[in-house]
């Protein structure tokens, strides 16, 4: 079964994202923390596309399906039109250096990394597509 | 979201009411840069209403770590929830920063 939202592109619509996300992966067979970092997580990459790749421009939109497997496996698919960008490229700098450095931004693709089992990304048209697996040891009802 | 600040006795206590993305951490941001430019030295920050907070939270408290010591300011958090402490511990920031489970733990913090 899957689960689908679309929103225009801007961070004032992450809260929509979170609830969607929220709403469907209560159906799923995860502890309160697992649901709590997947939502996490994938605020984290509508943001990363939302900002980077796409600047806020409310003209774009931002599509996130939830498809949750037999095997208890749940897959985020994101597709956006904004610029390419490969997070598994991204070597994410020690946090003691963004402390140095004073940065505010650069810990997203760690926390999507430490959450996410597989990020896959690439294009199809003119659409960039992520598609974010969590695995899972224990099987659902879908 | 809504911040609110007051200073209680000696300390400067920034409450929390909400959840903190990339959209509404400028907030917190401006919350912790007033405090910085009044003067404050000892920071309280009270989590007991903070539901959610991504990486751009996080990153504002991370921005500040190097003024904080710089300057003498002392900061604990405190009251913060299971999930939302989480965030922290996944990137190993609670090893950079107070967080504790009662305000009077964090007034012993900032003394």
């Amino acid at each position: 079964m899957t689960h689908k939202i679309t929103i225009p592109c801007h961070t004032s619509k992450l809260k929509d994202v979170r609830d969607f996300v929220s709403d469907v992966i209560r159906l799923f067979y995860l502890s309160e923390k697992e649901q709590f970092l997947l939502v996490l997580a994938i605020d984290e990459i509508c943001a990363n596309r939302i900002l980077h790749s796409n600047h806020n421009d409310t003209t774009r939109q931002l599509e996130l399906e939830i498809e949750s497997q037999e095997d208890g496996a749940v897959i985020f698919c994101i597709k956006d039109e904004g610029d390419f960008f490969d997070l598994n490229q991204n070597e994410s700098a020690p946090v003691e250096h963004l402390v140095k450095d004073r940065r505010k931004g650069g810990l997203g693709i760690s926390l999507i990394k430490k959450i996410i089992d597989s990020v896959e990304v690439f294009k199809e048209g003119h659409y960039t597509i992520h598609r974010l697996i969590k695995k899972s040891s224990v099987p659902t009802q879908f | 979201m809504n911040i609110s600040a007051n200073k209680q006795d000696k300390t400067y206590v920034i409450t929390i009411d909400g959840e903190i993305d990339a959209s509404s951490s400028i907030e917190l941001d401006t919350a912790i840069s007033e405090a910085i430019k009044k003067g404050e030295r000892k920071i309280l920050v009270d989590c007991a209403k903070l539901n959610y907070i991504s990486s751009a939270g996080l990153g504002v408290f991370m921005s500040y770590l190097e003024d904080f010591e710089e300057q003498g300011i002392k900061i604990a958090l405190f009251h913060m929830n299971d999930k939302v402490k989480s965030v922290f511990e996944i990137l190993g920031l609670v090893d950079l920063i107070d967080i504790v489970p009662t305000k009077e733990e964090a007034e012993k913090i900032v003394e």
